[in-house]
């Protein structure tokens, strides 16, 4: 599924984020979003997820613009965020029935999503008691159990090890492969090298970037 | 909504055990400084008895009406107490404390008394009693003179009167009818005046009052256990409902909803508790009946409503849990302090007493008041529900606005 982000921009207070960020993102992709601390990543991000309203700017898909129609938004959109959206003193099977009916559940563990992610392993255990990949791995299946089109991924991956991180390439390589859309925003090279294209966010706006595992070019591009 | 309403009460479920045993141990230590409070009411009335001995010539049944009279002056506020004794022991008593003074009577007291030869009696006390006994001294002497003089006026008279009409053969019968007359009359004197307490808040006794002010108290510091579920350390749940249209206003109504029903749930299983306790203890005054215990928990209902978006408010407010629970201790201490919680409040300066009606503990305890009254406080019903839409309008703001600050990871 295609999307087109025009123009967005963003405001705090009298400082200008985001001045009018631009890019497209083909169907069937994989865009990473990179740029220094406090450029406007998770910004953009959180806009797009329709948890902050911007200042201006479209986010068109299907030729709708999301941003002014938060019913489609949620449909298709999946927003991943960098903590674990978790009640921690639940299990995992309670955190999923937060998103999943019962029978959509079952079906996912059997041979779904939260059967890739490794979910159905510790179904019984509490939030409190799980590791660092378990809780994300939770968090991912818990954020796409309405088989959204389009992901947005803030930081999802940052410190899981790469076993963990392997499971979740897995999953979006396989939505990436069904058509689906996904927006990265990292800092790893293991995740860079995951992506089809990238962008640089710098000075409020978007610039594309070609990466090709010059980490020091990289740098100076920041 | 459902399902996220369905899993906080699940979430609270989960740790309600410790939560009740911490609640548990609240209400005992509150409990315990309530009853201490309500024995040192009842200590302080025990402590104003006064002891007074009377020495000298009491021989005189006119006397002797005389001091009774006096004994039962004021009764519902001090009790005197005359104990006849010897000179010697009277002094050594006053200096022990025992006694708060003494009087010595002359001899020939009450016929010097009807001849104008007055000698006067002799009032002996200690510098630290001098001012309440100035005033006992006033009553007693008043009484003796007064009592003795007039009522020998009056029989004397009567008798007078009975041989210038010439009757003097029912001299005797008329004198001793009289007397009785006057004896019946100074005896039931206490029963002339009827004395009302119109207690020190809001129609309260002063045990109603501090029931009040420590349920209130109780009510509030309940709160602080939760402080580990509903602080947030990491919003992102909550990014990730408002991502899929679940508004912040909804999850806070939830988490509300929540909370309120496990904080409702321990006021009844505290309830239990005390009715079994009830109906062990023995009957006293001083104790609320089952029914009354029953009055007041259908008045705690708003106030259990404004508390829990009370705390949700300063649970939100809070950046972590030692941070919460300080907020949450001290914010407590405060305001129940402030509203007389744990104090007579008419003891505060005026100012204090009318900010009161605008603070959440005033308003609640206002509440809390109507129970023992009997009367529902329409202001302060309407004032706790007003405060708790404030309270969660507040927690909203303070979800809105640290989404909103939340720029970068």
């Amino acid at each position: 599924m295609e999307i087109k982000i025009n123009g967005i921009k963003k405001k705090y207070g009298k400082k200008e984020v985001l001045k009018g960020v631009s890019l497209s993102v083909p169907s069937g992709k994989c865009v990473g979003i990179l740029g220094g601390n406090g450029c406007g990543k998770s910004t953009l991000l959180s806009i797009l997820a329709g948890i902050q309203p911007a200042d201006g700017g479209e986010f068109l898909c299907n030729g709708k613009n999301l941003l002014a129609s938060s019913k489609e938004r949620s449909k298709l959109v999946g927003y991943i965020p960098q903590g674990t959206p978790l009640i921690d003193e639940l299990t995992a099977r309670d955190n999923l029935s937060l998103w999943y009916t019962k029978e959509a559940m079952e079906k996912e563990l059997r041979d779904g999503v939260l059967k890739m992610l490794g979910v159905d392993e510790f179904l019984n255990v509490a939030v409190s008691k799980m590791s660092g990949g378990m809780k994300k791995r939770l968090s991912i299946g818990c954020a796409v159990a309405s088989k959204p089109p389009i992901l947005l991924l803030d930081e999802a991956m940052a410190a899981l090890d790469i076993a963990c991180k392997q499971k979740i390439f897995t999953y979006i390589k396989g939505h990436v492969a069904n058509g689906g859309t996904v927006l990265l925003v990292t800092h790893d090279v293991m995740e860079l090298e995951l992506c089809d294209e990238w962008y640089i966010i710098k000075d409020g706006v978007a610039t594309p970037f070609k990466y090709e595992g010059d980490t020091e070019l990289l740098i100076r591009s920041f | 909504m459902k399902p996220y309403f369905t899993l906080q009460c699940k979430r609270v479920s989960k740790v309600f055990v410790s939560i009740l045993t911490v609640t548990l141990a609240l209400a005992l230590g509150i409990s315990v400084a309530l009853v201490g409070m309500i024995s040192s009411h009842a200590n302080s009335e025990e402590n104003q008895v006064f002891i007074i001995g009377i020495t000298g010539d009491m021989e005189n049944e006119y006397l002797k009406w005389g001091l009774a009279a006096v004994q039962a002056f004021d009764d519902t506020r001090f009790s005197m107490q005359f104990v006849q004794m010897g000179e010697e022991e009277a002094i050594e008593k006053l200096s022990n404390g025992i006694l708060t003074a003494y009087i010595c009577l002359p001899s020939g007291f009450v016929e010097g008394a009807l001849t104008g030869d007055l000698e006067p009696i002799r009032f002996v006390t200690t510098p630290g009693a001098s001012g309440v006994v100035t005033m006992f001294k006033n009553e007693i002497t008043a009484a003796i003179v007064e009592t003795v003089i007039d009522t020998q006026k009056g029989t004397n008279g009567i008798g007078d009167a009975a041989v210038d009409q010439g009757v003097g053969e029912l001299r005797g019968d008329l004198q001793y009818n009289i007397s009785l007359k006057y004896v019946e009359l100074i005896l039931s004197r206490g029963d002339m005046v009827t004395v009302d307490i119109l207690g020190i808040s809001n129609g309260l006794s002063l045990v109603e009052y501090y029931i009040c002010g420590f349920a209130l108290l109780f009510l509030m510091l309940m709160g602080l256990p939760f402080v580990t579920i509903y602080t947030h350390k990491d919003d992102s749940l909550n990014r990730l409902l408002l991502s899929k249209g679940f508004s912040y206003k909804k999850q806070v109504l939830c988490e509300w909803a929540a909370h309120f029903i496990s904080l409702l749930c321990l006021v009844l299983v505290i309830a239990l508790l005390i009715s079994c306790a009830l109906l062990i203890l023995p009957e006293n005054d001083l104790i609320p009946d089952t029914k009354e215990l029953l009055s007041l928990l259908l008045y705690l209902i708003p106030v259990i409503v404004m508390l829990s978006a009370f705390n949700l408010m300063l649970f939100e407010i809070s950046k972590n849990v030692v941070s919460g629970v300080l907020l949450h201790f001290f914010s407590t201490l405060l305001l129940c302090y402030i509203s007389g919680c744990l104090y007579p409040i008419y003891a505060f300066p005026e100012i204090i007493q009318k900010l009161d009606y605008i603070l959440p503990t005033g308003i609640a305890r206002a509440n809390l008041s109507s129970a023992f009254v009997g009367e529902c406080n329409s202001y302060a019903l309407i004032g706790t529900l007003i405060m708790a839409v404030l309270f969660y309008a507040a927690t909203v703001a303070s979800r809105m606005r640290k989404t909103l600050s939340n720029r970068e990871a």
